[in-house]
């Protein structure tokens, strides 16, 4: 009984040896760096926690950073467990103690107790954790010990479900929430998977809540340590990973587990942690660090599989002398039967066809059908093919191609080069639109058949690029084929042929061939998958095996969830969702730290400087391999978009301006940080109203100290002209004693000359002649020396005058005093004085000046008259510019004022020599209205008169 | 013969890998192949101490030196109780024994994990795996601990290395286990881990069956003991117990009886101080024998046994000096 199991067991071994799973390392490490991994979390920004013998890695897609506490010794870093869950994060210690880590860094630990942390959980204020199988509870607080909620049984792991903490004990699973059994068996493992909580006994696995379901029974190796396990539903597989490495053990059915065939069981690394991210299966193993495996989206290498077709979910191929059939069933090809036959082969409508001396026979599911075609020898029929409406064809070796009726085994009809084909070597035949059907040649390009009839060749005159063509397939009724040399190419339905030209020049000219999947096109190269979408492109590397993976020219098989790629030796299985799955990898800045001034948050002001920012990018995403191909750019800093090539960026001479660091992928735009730099201070609002309020000031200042100084210079200029004054008043006044004096003193004896000259005359009368000549002309002089004497000190006694005392003055009587006093000039001269005063009639002022004033004005207009005129001299009174004004006009001689007009009031000037005078009268005049506070105004012409206007006080006073 | 000269040339390279691969392999095994000890030997909770054992546990402390830093094994050959390499006491089989491997702080200095007597912590430290063995579960093959990272031992700052402590517990039965235990880097062959070694400070052991096959155990004596007291217990009053050592050639220490606990005392040499002693014990009947030994500096501390002995296996060193008498014309040694 056990050599026959031992015999299943190899038997499934057997079966299974073929298909190598894909194992990657998440990188190549050296022997310092941590390889021992004890748990793995991931927290809501799809960083991996890793706990390690030398502390905590925080792992992203492109950068790692290991979490250690400052200046630690023994144990302190040697983390055995992590917890994440939503904002939380903790991690427990070799040594019993807890941490917290709090935006990337480690928080003060916290002492729990004096043994390894097995597991922990976080639930509400506390913590509860296990340590020597004790389950123990703390509170957050630093300072609070630890307390032993102590059992007899020993507890293995926690788990938070809907808030409810479940612990795996050694009797069972228990609600410690609720104080409740759950399960009454021990789990050797137990799992959250979603919600849900799976368990994995010493004979079953469970699902677990509150009816525990029992999945399946297993058998277990006793030597075998489970360590850890995932579940993952879409393959309804469960992958256990302990001591003996990893193993699959399918929901499905009760078949023992398997271990996984992959270079970390051909390592043999043993298995610690495991963690499913979406379609990612993380691994953490003992001593080889950290590893990937993609089981539902992975590719698989099928080794020594050839000729591979498919037709749905069914799949056959040739593998050494043996036709094997299969199934494609969760993500994987599974192989359901052998058949010893080097016999040709096709799948049609789910039953596989071999042809095999002429006779050709459905195997599968049922060996029913027979249909016996013209007997070919094996080896004559390379190509076995259906196409729709029971056309069945045999493609023959050097002899072209043949149809056949399926129902009937008629041959309908047979092409080779005798009846048209360009050559009989014919490689894929593909049903186009209506009765298309296209037949193509490896070296001559495509003949099209229409209704049994060769319709149409394309060659390199149709435009093609190539007559080396690999393959073919059919996309929205366009004929796609990939070619040797030229790329590919496409032949519309038009049937026009087109060469496709790739957006990149680096791509290759040489595709091994070409399918679709849902009518995405497909090519493959030599190194990778490229799909040709409506709009883009994607690109998947083929994964790198422990045997070279080297495709070989042919078509590609389409299955239900995957392709297959033909291969030198085998066939590589690529699930749909490797290249369906959208590189989804999210970009976010870990770090930004400037180099004068260290780390800087999201929308922070940097000081004004001249910043070197070296920003740290990080990369998170479920994929990892998908390739990177986001852009970036720092507005503000960068016109273009930037590869995001590494994770560290340096930028220099970032100034003062607004930033924001923005993400570019698959064609959409987002800010991740922005931040500013300050302007410089001299540019600030509040420095600029600083300096203008200190301009402003200091203008006022320089105002004060100016208005200061010149009050201080006026005070200094009013006392040098006080004393100046003082000074000149008491020259002036010397002067004007000493010409009063001489002037006084003089005017006695120049009376005294005319009074000794007319004594003379009176005693000598009989003077002769000459002498009486002489007295006469000195008696004139002496005459015109004593009223000049006379004016003079009437000059001198005016300017000596001080305040004159006013009173109302009747204007008609003081001109009839006049009138009076110069009535024998009137006379004489026959000169009219005409008064007008309806203006008004009297005025204050000062009488003398007034009479003087009047008197000098009238006196002059008759004497300064034409010799051929009367004069006439009008005076009126006036209100004028708001003042009492006298106009005196006459019709005498008249000035020229243009030449004379600045001299008119000055003393001893004179206009007219004809006449007796002094010139002293107009400068009395003057002066006596200037004292008084008014003016004179002058109009005159030669010969036509002259005419002044007194603007004598201000009306009203 | 081989066909070329490079043919022949990559024999000897694979004969000599493979011999030196058995040597070292060897060296990290307790009993260690220079020990000439059968099995290390358990007993059962409920067997009489005149079987030989005196507390039915067995501690085994492993060093991993610093430098290694990969995984690694703690292998049990014949782990069960219930096969030849057994003693049954008394029909059935019914011993069970369980396994475990420590490591963390206090796995090697709490005082109680090295005692010469058991002390209540003798399983100080953390556990890092546990297993329980019975009847034919595992006969005659190697059972696998592990793998273990070097890291998770207790660090010695004086033997520059981390170590791992083995506890070995007869917990249920009568009957005698014989077990060994070996360091591998692989859980398929004992690879040694390079400067690894196994030491004990209470040794219960099982002697090889014939008589005058000769054991050897290998206490370091460090550069702070002046005398060493032995102790042996239920030796049956077989055969002898000598001591070899750079300046002992043989004494013969204090053996005991059936049942019985025995001491003696020896003072230490400079010599000896920083080297091993070879303490051997000479059957002198065919026939199964288990008995416990330790050794006990002056203060009482119990001196650990080598698997590999330190310094190598010491040889006596003969110091003769010849002196010549030229008054009375003869010689002296």
């Amino acid at each position: 009984m056990r050599s026959l199991l031992l015999c299943l067991l190899l038997l499934l071994v057997h079966k299974i040896s073929a298909q190598e799973w894909a194992f990657y390392p998440s990188e190549s490490r050296s022997q310092e760096q941590p390889s021992f991994i004890y748990d793995i979390a991931k927290d809501d920004k799809g960083a991996l926690y890793l706990a390690t013998g030398q502390g905590v890695i925080r792992k992203s897609l492109n950068n790692d950073s290991l979490l250690q506490h400052p200046n630690s010794s023994g144990y302190s870093n040697f983390a055995s467990s992590i917890y994440i869950n939503q904002n939380e994060l903790w991690v427990g210690y070799y040594d019993g103690s807890i941490c917290e880590v709090i935006n990337g860094e480690l928080q003060a630990p916290l002492q729990g107790v004096n043994g390894k942390i097995q597991d922990l959980v976080s639930l509400g204020d506390s913590l509860y954790f296990i340590s020597n199988q004790s389950l123990y509870r703390r509170s957050k607080m630093a300072g609070d010990s630890a307390i032993k909620l102590s059992k007899s049984y020993a507890f293995k792991q926690l788990h938070l479900i809907n808030g409810e903490l479940i612990a795996s004990t050694s009797e069972g699973l228990r609600s410690i929430t609720k104080s409740a059994w759950i399960h009454n068996e021990e789990m050797l493992v137990v799992r959250e998977h979603g919600q849900q909580l799976y368990g994995l006994s010493q004979n079953a696995i469970w699902q677990l809540g509150q009816a525990p379901k029992r999945l399946r029974s297993i058998e277990l190796d006793p030597s075998w340590i489970i360590e850890d396990f995932v579940v993952i539903e879409e393959a309804n597989t469960v992958v256990l990973g302990g001591n003996f490495g990893l193993a699959k053990v399918l929901l499905s059915n009760n078949d023992a587990p398997q271990l996984l065939p992959g270079v970390l069981n051909s390592m043999g690394a043993a298995i610690r942690a495991l963690y499913l991210d979406e379609n990612t299966l993380w691994i953490g193993t003992y001593g080889e660090f950290l590893w990937f495996s993609r089981p539902t989206a992975g590719p698989v290498w099928y080794e020594s599989l050839q000729n591979f077709q498919s037709n749905g979910m069914l799949w056959a191929a040739r593998k050494d002398s043996k036709i094997v059939l299969g199934l494609e069933k969760n993500y994987q090809l599974e192989i359901l039967e052998e058949f010893e036959s080097n016999a040709e082969f096709c799948i049609i409508d789910n039953k596989v066809f071999v042809l095999e001396q002429g006779v050709l026979r459905a195997i599968y599911p049922s060996a029913g059908s027979k249909l016996v075609l013209e007997s070919f020898p094996n080896g004559i029929v390379t190509k076995l093919g259906y196409l729709g409406d029971q056309i069945f064809y045999v493609c023959l070796q050097h002899k072209g191609i043949a149809f056949y009726d399926l129902s009937s085994g008629e041959k309908t009809a047979a092409f080779s080069t005798e009846n048209g084909l360009l050559h009989n070597d014919v490689t894929q035949v593909i049903q186009g639109n209506g009765e298309d059907i296209w037949l193509l040649s490896r070296k001559n390009g495509v003949t099209l058949l229409q209704g049994n009839e060769i319709a149409r060749y394309f060659t390199l005159n149709d435009g093609l690029p190539s007559l080396d063509i690999t393959a073919m397939t059919l996309v929205n009724n366009e004929l796609w084929l990939s070619t040797e040399g030229g790329g590919l190419a496409v032949i519309d339905r038009e049937y026009r042929c087109h060469q496709v030209r790739l957006q990149k020049e680096s791509e290759p000219e040489y595709f091994y061939g070409i399918g679709n999947y849902n009518q995405d096109l497909l090519a493959f190269a030599r190194d990778y998958l490229l799909q040709l979408k409506q709009q883009d492109k994607a690109r998947f590397t083929f994964p790198k095996f422990q045997k070279s993976v080297v495709p070989s020219e042919g078509h590609i098989a389409q299955l239900a969830k995957g392709i297959s790629i033909p291969c030198y030796n085998g066939v590589l299985y690529l699930p749909a969702k490797t290249f369906t799955e959208e590189a989804s990898i999210k970009v976010s800045v870990a770090s930004i730290e400037s180099d004068l001034q260290g780390r800087i948050n999201d929308a922070e002001v940097l000081n004004y400087g001249n910043h070197e920012l070296r920003i740290q990018f990080e990369l998170n995403g479920s994929n990892p391999l998908a390739k990177n191909e986001s852009l970036y750019k720092l507005e503000g800093y960068h016109k273009n978009w930037q590869s995001l090539h590494s994770g560290e960026v340096l930028l220099s001479s970032v100034r003062s301006g607004n930033y924001s660091i923005k993400i570019l992928q698959q064609g959409k735009e987002y800010e991740l940080f922005s931040f500013k730099v300050d302007v410089p201070f001299w540019r600030k609002p509040i420095f600029m109203a600083l300096v203008a309020l200190l301009l402003l000031l200091g203008y006022i200042g320089l105002l004060r100290w100016r208005t200061y100084r010149l009050k201080e210079r006026n005070r200094e200029l009013e006392a040098v002209v006080t004393a100046r004054t003082k000074d000149l008043a008491k020259r002036n006044e010397e002067l004007q004693q000493f010409t009063y004096a001489i002037s006084h003193d003089l005017k006695n004896p120049a009376a005294n000359i005319g009074e000794l000259i007319d004594a003379i005359k009176e005693d000598f009368p009989e003077l002769d002649e000459d002498i009486s000549f002489y007295l006469k002309q000195l008696d004139k002089a002496s005459g015109k020396l004593y009223n000049n004497l006379l004016d003079l000190l009437e000059v001198l006694k005016h300017a000596n005058e001080g305040e004159l005392p006013r009173e109302q003055i009747s204007l008609p009587s003081v001109i009839e005093d006049i009138k009076d006093k110069i009535s024998g000039i009137i006379a004489k001269n026959g000169a009219e004085i005409l008064c007008d005063f309806e203006a008004f009639d009297s005025l204050l002022y000062n009488k003398v000046n007034l009479h003087s004033i009047l008197y000098n004005l009238v006196s002059n207009g008759i004497k300064y008259r034409k010799a051929d005129v009367n004069p006439v001299v009008k005076i009126k009174s006036l209100v004028q510019d708001g003042f009492l004004a006298i106009r005196i006009s006459d019709n005498g001689l008249g000035m020229d004022l243009n030449k004379n007009k600045d001299e008119l009031f000055g003393l001893f000037k004179r206009f007219h020599d004809h006449v007796e005078g002094t010139g002293v009268g107009l400068y009395l005049v003057n002066a006596m209205v200037e004292k008084e506070g008014g003016r004179i105004e002058v109009d005159s012409e030669l010969g036509r008169g002259t005419e002044f206007t007194l603007y004598l006080v201000p009306e009203g006073q | 013969m081989p066909n070329t000269e490079l043919e022949y040339y990559k024999r000897w390279i694979v004969l000599c890998s493979a011999l030196f691969a058995f040597v070292l392999g060897q060296a990290q095994v307790i009993p260690a192949a220079d020990e000439n000890i059968a099995y290390l030997s358990t007993f059962g909770s409920d067997a009489d101490p005149e079987w030989g054992d005196d507390d039915h546990v067995n501690i085994v402390f492993f060093l991993v030196p610093e430098e290694y830093k990969r995984p690694f094994y703690i292998r049990i050959f014949d782990p069960d109780c219930g096969g030849k390499h057994d003693l049954k006491t008394q029909e059935p089989w019914d011993t069970k024994t369980r396994f475990s491997v420590i490591g963390g702080q206090g796995a090697h200095s709490n005082p109680d994990a090295r005692g010469h007597i058991l002390g209540q912590n003798y399983k100080s430290g953390t556990v890092l795996n546990t297993v329980e063995f019975g009847l034919y579960t595992k006969e005659d093959d190697w059972y696998n601990m592990g793998p273990f990272n070097p890291a998770e031992g207790e660090y010695s700052e004086v033997l520059k290395g981390n170590i791992f402590k083995v506890v070995v517990e007869g917990i249920e039965g009568n009957d005698g286990n014989g077990y060994q235990l070996a360091l591998s880097t692989q859980n398929a062959r004992n690879i040694p881990i390079p400067g690894g070694n196994a030491f004990i400070y209470n040794y219960t052991f099982r002697l090889k069956y014939n008589a005058q096959e000769v054991a050897h155990i290998y206490p370091y004596i460090d550069n702070n003991v002046v005398s060493i007291k032995q102790h042996n217990f239920d030796f049956d009053d077989e055969g002898v117990l000598k001591v070899y050592s750079v300046s002992k050639n043989g004494h013969v220490l204090a053996a005991s009886g059936e049942n019985e606990w025995v001491f003696s005392e020896h003072p230490i040499s400079e010599k000896e101080k920083g080297k091993s002693l070879d303490i051997q014990i000479v059957k002198s009947q065919n026939r199964h024998n288990d008995l416990t030994f330790y050794l006990l500096n002056q203060y009482n501390e119990a001196i650990p046994f080598f698997a590999i002995p330190i310094g190598g296996i010491p040889k006596y060193n003969f110091n003769i000096s010849l002196k010549y008498d030229y008054v009375n014309k003869s010689r002296s040694y």
